[in-house]
């Protein structure tokens, strides 16, 4: 019946090119939930799927509970209900960190090694040859511009540089899958610029990415796709440009604007920003500024500008957040 | 092979950038200095080895008893020296990325505590060795009973690097796992005397107590004992001590391994 059907082992698996696997995802959870000694729930039941090949930013304020999932998903933590896959086996086994890499927020390394020799440690422990891990550290090294501190301690290198050599440590035994917890925390601006174009370089080697980051720009600029938590809470995922898209906003001045007036106007459109004469507000199409305007000269009110003001990410973000902490306090 | 080899190497790199090594290469060096140069022993003119006077069981012993002291410290400065090895891997920002390696927690534990007793085995080869050379050819006495003291050291060194290792592993702390061993050799200490005071103690329950407790604890103290036996004449006291510690340490080591695995990190 499976006559001319090859069933491959994993080693035969792994050989295949990325590209081959692409219809399965690289992480897959459901209802993941981690609930600390104390009750303190830093997870509830979050799903999600990861796509093999994309770059997926995970955001959330501190203590949102972005790390705890990161280390749930590399078995560093368990979790107290729920379960997923990393390319089809189960978290927490040894098997699921075959074919990933990761640099962790706040790392440590140990400082009396150079970074060639953390390489050579972690490649080692990754299962690499000698002559393998020679090879990559090479080409790694000179990636992320680290070919000249190779030699020297951890202990006397900068964070940027920390955060590098971790870089490289990451990708050291060309992972399909790679987890960076803050990966620019403490690098300069060109370095930033460096390390998002190592990401998306990656990315368009099939490379999956799973990117923990605060810098809302940053993931923006290279994540396909994009999860918001805060308390625990998946609040939103989705493309990133849709869940962290502006709506149209703009910023009205105008002149002599009456007590009076001003609550009438806050009673039509309550979603605005209301200060003296200056009005900010919000709107799903453009063209509904219109109605704003007809109720101001309406009323005689002189406007002196209507300025499109785009709200930036930071802001749209903040929303997001206070939005479900609010929803959140309501049904408390 | 790759896995534990990158392990081994971390560990040597990490004890070669203590201070603790150079303790030992000093004691190592004083030691040896201070015998080659110890002016010869002489009564009326006559050199006491060379000329016999002393009997050879005599200073074999007292050889025995220079070896059983010289392994003893530097099996107690090993332990202060990786006492702390084992929680500083656990340390917040180093064990996420060990743990995110394609190695099982008990095989991550297994190797660093196999590569931390090679590593410091090979210490004591290195640090006593010397020692042993000098006092053969000063004395003429070429003990290989000394190489016995040497596994014997290797073993002891093995158990209760076993006890440290397995209260890192529970309590992340160097200094925990340091007064947890020097809490046990008290105790196993006095419980190897519990026969002296029996007498006071009658039938009650407190000798039963005493009894379970110094059947389940290692018995560091009557462990030790052992030394002198196997230095002088190949002999072992005691192997009571010595395969129960052994059993001990295993149930204590495997105790651990399991807290390992279910623990947070």
């Amino acid at each position: 019946m499976f006559r001319g059907v090859k069933v491959l082992n994993w080693n035969q698996m792994k050989e295949l090119p990325s590209n081959s696997l692409m219809n399965s995802n690289a992480i897959n959870i459901r209802e993941l939930t981690k609930v600390y000694r104390g009750g303190v729930r830093a997870l509830d039941r979050v799903s999600i799927e990861v796509k093999q090949g994309e770059i997926f930013g995970l955001l959330g304020p501190n203590g949102a509970g972005k790390t705890t999932l990161v280390k749930i998903l590399l078995g560093a933590l368990s979790a107290t209900s729920g379960d997923g896959e990393l390319y089809g086996r189960n978290i927490g086994s040894a098997a699921s960190r075959e074919r990933i890499g990761f640099l962790p927020e706040n790392h440590r390394f140990p400082s009396y090694l150079t970074g060639k020799q953390l390489l050579a440690v972690y490649g080692g422990m990754a299962g690499l040859a000698g002559g393998t891990i020679s090879g990559r550290s090479d080409e790694l090294l000179r990636l992320v511009r680290m070919e000249q501190w190779q030699k020297t301690k951890i202990r006397k290198y900068s964070k940027g540089m920390m955060q590098r050599i971790g870089l490289a440590q990451a990708l050291l035994n060309d992972p399909d899958l790679i987890f960076l917890d803050e990966p620019t925390d403490g690098v300069d601006p060109v370095g930033r610029h460096e390390i998002r174009q190592i990401l998306l370089d990656l990315k368009g080697r099939g490379k999956t990415i799973f990117l923990n980051s605060h810098l809302l720009a940053e993931v923006e600029s290279v994540c396909d796709r994009v999860a918001v938590l805060d308390k625990g809470r998946l609040l939103k995922s989705g493309p990133a440009r849709n869940l962290i898209e502006a709506l149209p906003t703009f910023r009205i001045e105008t002149s002599g604007i009456t007590e009076e007036q001003q609550a009438k106007i806050k009673e039509a459109f309550s979603h605005g920003l209301y200060d003296k004469n200056i009005i900010r507000i919000s709107f799903h199409k453009e063209s509904d500024v219109n109605a704003l305007i007809d109720f101001l000269r309406g009323m005689k009110i002189e406007i002196l500008a209507v300025i499109p003001d785009k709200k930036s990410l930071e802001e749209n973000f903040i929303q997001l957040i206070r939005g479900a902490q609010e929803n959140q306090g309501g049904t408390a | 092979m790759n896995k534990f080899l990158a392990i081994l190497y971390d560990t040597f790199l990490e004890i070669k950038s203590g201070k603790i090594i150079y303790l030992y290469g000093a004691l190592t060096l004083v030691t040896f200095v201070g015998m080659a140069l110890a002016p010869q022993f002489q009564i009326d003119g006559r050199d006491i080895i060379a000329d016999g006077m002393v009997p050879q069981e005599m200073m074999s012993m007292a050889q025995a008893y220079f070896y059983k002291s010289f392994l003893g410290f530097y099996v107690l400065l090993m332990l202060f020296g990786t006492a702390w090895l084992l929680p500083r891997y656990l340390g917040k920002g180093r064990v996420e990325i060990a743990l995110s390696k394609p190695i099982g927690r008990i095989p991550l534990a297994g190797m660093k505590f196999i590569a931390v007793f090679c590593i410091m085995s090979a210490i004591l080869i290195l640090g006593t060795m010397p020692i042993w050379l000098i006092l053969s050819i000063r004395l003429d006495i070429f003990s290989m009973t000394y190489f016995g003291g040497l596994l014997y050291a290797m073993l002891d060194f093995l158990l209760l690097y076993g006890l440290i290792f397995s209260l890192g592993l529970i309590s992340r702390s160097g200094a925990v796992s340091l007064i947890g061993y020097f809490v046990l050799l008290v105790a196993s200490g006095l419980l190897a005397q519990r026969m002296m005071i029996y007498d006071f103690l009658g039938d009650s329950i407190w000798k039963t107590i005493l009894d379970v407790t110094y059947h389940i604890l290692p018995k560091y103290g009557e462990f030790g004992e052992n030394y002198l036996t196997i230095l002088t004449d190949w002999s072992i006291k005691q192997i009571y001590p010595v395969w129960s510690t052994i059993l001990i340490t295993v149930v204590i080591w495997g105790l651990a391994a399991f807290i390992f695995t279910r623990r947070d990190y």
